[in-house]
């Protein structure tokens, strides 16, 4: 008879302790770190010469469309990816323009003009809540500097208008990668390696206008990266014309950041819209999630020990407890199923949101797109006919002709 | 009866006197018949042009240099020009001719040089016709038109220094062109005939080369040396450098090239800086008062070389609420067209060409329905989404 006391207590006492267990997993809430700390941008201590100073393409970004996670795949736009991925890396480059530490910083719209520094990035989250960027860095000479991967998680605060006014909510990760690159290039470059990163870039825009004159300057060395086999002349006027032409070169890049930073402004207003509303469902949604899953959890836990101890109870008041525990366990799971409800609402609104911001910038996203394409047309055009004027002046002085 | 003797007498005393007057004749005539020959030959030295050569009767020298500089076939057009309008100045008296048949030839020496030009460098003739910013080659290549078409009055003498000194403005190859001008101008003065001489000594395709023409073979050295002057620069002009590859030297043809290549730079930093100030204007108009930040980027003032780390300012914000406000009013400046969405059928267009771009732009900024409709249709018509489905 005691032995069968014995059994019922600690029978009960399982059931108590599992529920308590659901209870505290009810009750127990994610616990986000949200940064609000503000990283300024570090400018370089020492004055930097002008030949020191190396020029930086910014690439569009890859919208990381690809690499979405399956649960984030309802509420990612991918056509807010697109606009994202051409509005993110402008205010990288502006921000490395304002660092002073670069030469000219550049959003590239293709890959044909050689820089010092190209930075390519994908964009693997983006909420309004939190940003996650992969960021790849490398130099002219096909040198790889480094691969990182940046994410912040910001607070309602960074969307107040007097905080807006600063900056963009997600200033910290540019001024990161700013800091990153100048450590980088401090850490690592020495002068001469920077004068042949310059001296490289140079050259590659040379190959690409008179390969005939400037293929030979250049080798692959065993990393398979670019390196100086020899260097033309200051005075060689063949030098001069490319020069002449890069300028040229320049100044279309120039004039597509116009493009860019018409893009830019307009898609400012609705976008900051559209993140800090994201932001408030983005977070609802999740703790609805979380929530949902934990009671799924704990009412599956309950409804178990309920099942084990209606079961196995030995008294009557064992068999009530457990029968109890199924109830609880069963309304704890029917809640999850509720919590689940209003996410997908949330889920909904999200969706919404990102239409209504889509049909705002797709338009804008798709006008620039064209006019860089139009414009990058006709140049490209240009500079076709240089090289075959290029090509013909190599050809008359070589006496090929 | 007397009378009669007299006469006979008279008839027999001038009997001794024919031979005389026969051999002046034979030698007036041998004279002429060596002119003749000459300016037979010049004209046959011109096979390929047909109404110069008879108006260079006229007005012998300019017309002949003239025709005998295009003798390279693609030039026929211009000097048909030139010599179309030579033509239309018959009421002039001769003296002027010589100067209206220069100023002629100059007048349409200006197409010609274009047309030369373009068929210099075959893959050029677009730009040399369509650059607006290359007056100063243009002129340059008018000058050495007008030296080749006007070298016979002494007025013309002018354009020719006119245009070394047009010439001598663009590097390169306009002060050695110049040069051979300037050389070609004076030398025409005296060489108008000279040169039709040395045509008649026969230089069957001499005019096309600087180095097939022999020197001692034109009458003067200054005369040799414009007519080759003429030459270079009217088959430079007109025809020259396709087949100047003889004809030019490697320096020459250097500089010619990059001539080319400067007025494909003035075109392009036209087209380009309108295109930015354009742009620039569109970028304050979606917000000068907007961000700093934007504004540095946008840079207005950045300019060319614009942004300069310290015009970029910090940003963004309160000028992006006062882009959302300012945006409606400032519709003024440009207004950004509004936009109407894609049909169903249509996909995002990320992978269209610029045709088809065009085509959804138009589409998507078409205000009227039936002129969108007809718009998407066009489109799919032209990526093949009709037939698709």
């Amino acid at each position: 008879m005691s032995a069968m006391t014995a059994l019922t207590v600690q029978q009960a006492k399982r059931i108590l302790g599992v529920g308590l267990l659901a209870l505290i997993l009810v009750a127990c809430n994610t616990h986000t770190v949200k940064s609000t700390s503000y990283t300024p941008i570090v400018q370089d201590s020492q004055d930097v010469p002008e030949e020191l100073l190396l020029d930086v393409g910014v690439a569009i970004f890859d919208p990381g469309i690809d690499e979405v996670a399956k649960r984030d795949e309802e509420t990612t736009n991918p056509e807010i990816r697109v606009a994202e991925s051409r509005y993110a890396p402008y205010l990288l480059a502006e921000t490395l323009q304002r660092s002073a530490n670069w030469g000219i910083v550049r959003l590239m719209p293709n890959s044909e003009s050689p820089m010092d520094v190209y930075i390519n990035g994908t964009i693997l989250q983006s909420d309004g809540e939190a940003m996650q960027m992969r960021i790849e860095v490398s130099d002219s000479s096909g040198r790889e500097w480094y691969t990182k991967v940046y994410d912040e998680v910001i607070s309602q605060f960074s969307y107040e208008p007097s905080q807006r006014q600063q900056a963009d909510p997600f200033q910290v990760i540019y001024n990161k990668i700013s800091n990153d690159l100048l450590e980088y290039r401090n850490r690592n470059l020495t002068d001469e390696q920077i004068v042949e990163i310059r001296t490289i870039s140079e050259l590659l825009f040379a190959r690409r206008f008179s390969p005939e004159v400037f293929d030979s300057y250049l080798t692959t060395n065993r990393q398979g990266n670019l390196a100086i086999t020899a260097l033309p002349a200051e005075t060689d006027p063949v030098l001069q014309r490319v020069r002449d032409i890069r300028e040229r070169d320049f100044m279309f890049i120039d004039t597509v950041q116009d493009y860019y930073a018409t893009y830019v402004r307009q898609m400012r207003l609705p976008y900051d819209t559209w993140r800090a509303l994201s932001y408030d469902e983005t977070i609802t949604l999740r703790e609805l999630r979380d929530s949902a899953k934990r009671r799924f959890i704990a009412g599956t836990a309950v409804v178990l020990g309920g099942l084990a101890a209606a079961t196995s109870g030995g008294n009557y008041a064992t068999q009530t407890g457990g029968a109890i525990g199924v109830g609880a366990g069963a309304y704890l799971i029917k809640s999850g199923f509720d919590k689940q409800a209003e996410a997908r609402i949330h889920m909904d609104a999200l969706e919404e949101l990102g239409e209504s911001l889509e049909n705002e910038v797709a338009p804008r996203v798709f006008s620039l797109d064209d006019r860089t394409i139009t414009l990058t047309g006709s140049v490209e055009e240009q500079y076709a006919q240089w090289k075959e004027v290029l090509a013909e002046i190599y050809a008359s002085e070589v006496g090929d002709i | 009866m007397d009378f009669m003797q007299l006469r006979s007498d008279k008839g027999k005393q001038h009997l001794p006197l024919p031979p005389l007057s026969r051999l002046i004749a034979l030698a007036a005539l041998s004279l002429s018949l060596v002119a003749c020959q000459s300016s037979s030959s010049s004209s046959s030295s011109s096979p390929s042009m047909p109404s110069s050569s008879s108006s260079s009767s006229s007005s012998p020298p300019s017309s002949s240099s003239s025709s005998s500089s295009p003798s390279s076939s693609q030039s026929s057009s211009s000097s048909s020009q030139s010599s179309g309008q030579t033509q239309s100045t018959p009421n002039s008296p001769s003296s002027q001719s010589g100067q209206q048949s220069s100023q002629g030839s100059a007048a349409g020496s200006q197409p010609s040089a274009n047309s030369g030009s373009a068929g210099q460098q075959p893959g050029q003739a677009g730009r040399d016709g369509s650059s607006p910013a290359a007056q100063g080659s243009q002129q340059g290549s008018q000058s050495t038109g007008s030296a080749a078409g006007s070298t016979p009055t002494g007025t013309l003498s002018n354009s020719p220094g006119q245009a070394a000194g047009s010439q001598a403005r663009l590097p390169g190859a306009g002060s050695q062109s110049g040069s051979a001008d300037r050389a070609g101008s004076t030398g025409d003065l005296d060489s108008g005939t000279s040169q039709s001489s040395g045509g008649g000594l026969g230089r069957p395709s001499g005019d096309y080369s600087l180095d097939t023409l022999p020197d001692g073979v034109l009458s003067g050295g200054s005369g040799s040396e414009d007519s080759n002057g003429q030459a270079s620069s009217g088959s430079g002009d007109g025809v020259a450098q396709p087949n100047g590859n003889g004809a030019m030297t490697a320096q020459e043809r250097g500089e010619v090239l990059d001539e080319q290549l400067r007025r494909g730079y003035e075109t392009f930093d036209g087209f380009i800086l309108s295109e930015r100030e354009r742009a620039q204007a569109e970028s304050n108009a979606a917000g000068s008062s907007a961000a700093g930040g934007s504004a540095g980027g946008g840079g207005g003032g950045g300019g060319s070389s614009s942004s300069q780390p310290q015009t970029m300012p910090e940003s963004g914000a309160p000028p992006s609420a006062v882009l959302a406000s300012s945006l409606p009013p400032g519709v003024s400046s440009s207004p950004p067209p509004e936009t109407f969405p894609a049909p169903e059928d249509i996909p995002n267009g990320r992978d269209d060409d610029v045709v088809a771009r065009q085509l959804r732009e138009a589409a998507m900024n078409e205000p009227d329905a039936q002129l969108r409709e007809a718009l998407w249709q066009e489109y799919r018509n032209y990526t093949g989404i009709g037939e698709d489905q």
